[in-house]
């Protein structure tokens, strides 16, 4: 009996519509939205090459290929005049003149002529330096110094585990919300449980099928939907989208299946307690899942960090948070303490919402049909 | 006994919706349960199946406790809602078999049942449709054929020609006979006094959540002081003729309504030659005249002093 429930509802789960859309493509209209939202913004923020021009044609050789080496310029080589026209049109951060020392000129003031000026001070002070040893020590040229000599690198690439992109919080959030969303999928299993919810419910109810039996056949068709649809708006933020999750794919599919079991007992647990029509166990655990991802940051990051330094007991008991917490942790952090404690927390709630929801369901009675 | 139901009490509250309820149900019966909306019909059907917690008294089915628990019972009944109990994802076949398949886990079984109760019901030539493609009749069939799939020994049918056509109503009823003739016992609530009368070899008529009469129809009629009422469309009746149309042996009421007499006749009694002898001699012009036998809506209005349907 218990698979013959489990088949059906499997049937009546993918032939609807309303749940397809929500279990499914709302997800990932939403990633997509967030993706077109997020990266026009990481693009503005992203460094832009300074426009230079540089005059003294052979004798900035020296200058050019350093300034080359740095990738912070585009470097345009022009006569004073051409250089003095480009800059007053505003094509270039500055003109460099060559010669001892090399004559800055800059469009005006701002990030882009300190970054430039900041340059010019930092290859001066080396190449009097370096001077000052050719001529005092030469020998040092010839044992490599100029190997052990800081030159200095402007552009660094973050690697993982410094916090570099905050904006793939907001689609762990995202995934997060998608996990916490199959709440509203189990409340509706207890509902077909319970004889004063429905006709359908009470003809169940009055068949010689098992209570428990019938809801875990649902549940358990309800929790395979629900973790395959976490699975593929996962495939997709992370494999259509590009967002990282990191490389320890055992761990983020565990992070899932446990988030898919607490958001599943947790609908149980909403579905056992109230007598409530379904429809409102639903609005409830819609809002109560937003408000949630609110809180673990899905409208900015910085929610998220506030929450953590000011309530950092919110953090832990926030669901959203602990899913999208989990995933954050296995992609910045090389330990796994934080990964397990929420991943831990999770499975503990999962345990005490699908008892809570067992005790009440196991004898329920009905006063009124 | 099939079900026997004992000083049942059932409260909404203040409101005392089953009041000391006693039934006792024959095996092979049709038996119907008449009573106005309101009167604990279905009340009594949700306490008879364990659905409902009630406040005092016993149900016995099959001669065993019934509780929510007693699967071996709950096996044994069909329980058709009033309200139509089906999955709309899933198609006629599937529903069926769903439901059959919460009391027969034998799936080779299971076919065959699930095959004769849509034959039964007549929807072999929509197995594939969705409930949502079906009239209304259609859907009230749909939900007949996933209660009596699995053939059980008892079937409870509530109200389960609530808004149907009269060609759907009248297969549903003939399908219930022809459960009746199978040997099942049947339980039937309704508030179409037709229906009842037509379908059920015993009557039990419900009002305030106590059985006011239990019987045969014939027995249920006879309880009752006035026998066949006469109906004649006839034109201006004066109020002595009227008077003296009382005055005739075996009547006992007369009324004269929008060019409408209508003659009630005491209980056993046959006035119509008599009436029809004395318009005549009177000269009264008349159109059509013809009688009618005592209702169950008559017994009702003379137990309670209200119709049935009001």
């Amino acid at each position: 009996m218990f698979w013959h429930v489990f088949r059906y509802k499997i049937v009546c789960m993918l032939r609807d519509r309303l749940t397809l859309f929500w279990t499914f493509l709302f997800p990932i209209l939403l990633s997509v939205l967030f993706y077109l939202a997020f990266n026009n913004i990481t693009a503005e923020e992203a460094f832009q090459k300074l426009p230079v021009a540089v005059v003294g044609g052979s004798d900035a050789a020296g200058l050019r290929t350093v300034m080359d080496e740095t990738e912070l310029f585009t470097v345009t080589e022009a006569t004073a005049a051409q250089a003095e026209e480009l800059l007053a049109r505003g094509e270039v951060t500055g003109v460099l003149t060559a010669g001892d020392p090399p004559v800055l000129t800059l469009s005006g003031e701002g990030i882009d002529q300190t970054i430039l000026s900041s340059f010019l001070d930092a290859y001066e002070q080396t190449r009097a330096t370096l001077g000052r040893i050719a001529r005092e020590n030469p020998q040092a040229l010839a044992d490599g110094v100029l190997q052990a000599l800081d030159t200095g690198r402007y552009i660094e690439s973050v690697p993982p585990g410094n916090g570099a992109d905050v904006s793939v919080v907001l689609f762990y959030t995202l995934l997060a919300m998608t996990c916490l969303l199959g709440g509203t999928l189990s409340c509706a299993d207890v509902a077909n449980v319970q004889a004063n919810q429905s006709a359908r419910a009470a003809r169940q109810a009055a068949s010689p099928a098992h209570k428990m039996k019938l809801y875990l056949g649902m549940a358990l068709a309800t929790f395979a939907v629900h973790f395959a649809s976490v699975l593929l708006v996962f495939l997709f933020i992370s494999q259509v989208l590009g967002v990282a999750f990191g490389a320890h794919i055992g761990y983020i599919l565990l992070l899932c299946f446990v988030s898919c079991f607490a958001s599943v007992t947790l609908g149980a647990m909403v579905g056992a307690l109230t007598k409530r029509s379904e429809n409102v166990k639903v609005a409830f655990l819609v809002a109560f899942t937003l408000v949630c991802c609110f809180f673990a940051g899905m409208m900015s990051p910085d929610i998220k960090y506030l929450v953590q330094y000011h309530a950092p007991v919110l953090s832990y008991i926030n669901p959203a948070n602990l899913v999208s917490d989990g995933f954050y942790a296995l992609y910045f952090y090389t330990s796994f303490d934080r990964y397990f404690v929420n991943l831990s927390i999770l499975a503990g709630f999962g345990v005490v919402f699908g008892l809570v929801a067992y005790l009440i369901l196991r004898r329920q009675r009905y006063a009124s049909v | 006994m099939v079900v026997k139901i004992e000083n049942l009490v059932k409260r909404y509250g203040k409101l005392i919706a089953l009041d000391h309820l006693n039934l006792q149900i024959r095996e092979g019966e049709i038996f119907g349960l008449l009573g106005p909306n309101g009167s604990g019909k279905t009340t009594a059907i949700n306490c008879m199946l364990s659905l409902l917690q009630y406040d005092k008294g016993s149900v016995q089915i099959f001669g065993k406790e019934m509780a929510p628990t007693a699967y071996d019972l709950k096996r044994e009944i069909g329980i058709v809602m009033q309200n139509v109990a089906v999955f709309d994802e899933l198609t006629v076949r599937q529903n069926v078999d769903y439901f059959c398949g919460l009391y027969v886990t034998d799936r080779n079984r299971r076919r065959g049942l699930v095959k004769q109760a849509i034959q039964f019901v007549g929807l072999e030539e929509y197995e594939k449709f969705l409930p949502k493609k079906l009239s209304g009749g259609l859907l009230r069939r749909l939900n007949i054929a996933c209660g009596i799939a699995h053939r059980p020994r008892l079937i409870i049918l509530d109200e389960p020609t609530v808004a149907v056509d009269p060609q759907s109503r009248n297969s549903i009823l003939e399908g219930i006979r022809q459960l009746g003739r199978e040997g099942a016992t049947v339980i039937y609530t309704s508030h179409y006094m037709e229906e009842v009368e037509q379908l059920c070899t015993r009557i039990a008529i419900l009002d305030q959540g106590r059985v006011i009469a239990e019987g045969t129809k014939e027995e249920l009629k006879s309880m009752i002081s006035v026998g066949e009422k006469i109906v004649v469309e006839a034109f201006g009746v004066s109020e002595s003729a009227l008077e003296a149309l009382r005055a005739l042996p075996g009547v006992a009421a007369v009324e004269y309504c929008d060019e409408k007499l209508t003659v009630r006749s005491e209980r056993g009694g046959s006035n119509l030659t008599r009436v029809a002898a004395f318009i005549t001699e009177q000269g009264i012009g008349y159109g059509r005249i013809y009688s009618e036998l005592p209702t169950l809506n008559d017994v009702f209005l003379e137990i309670t002093g209200k119709a049935l349907r009001d």
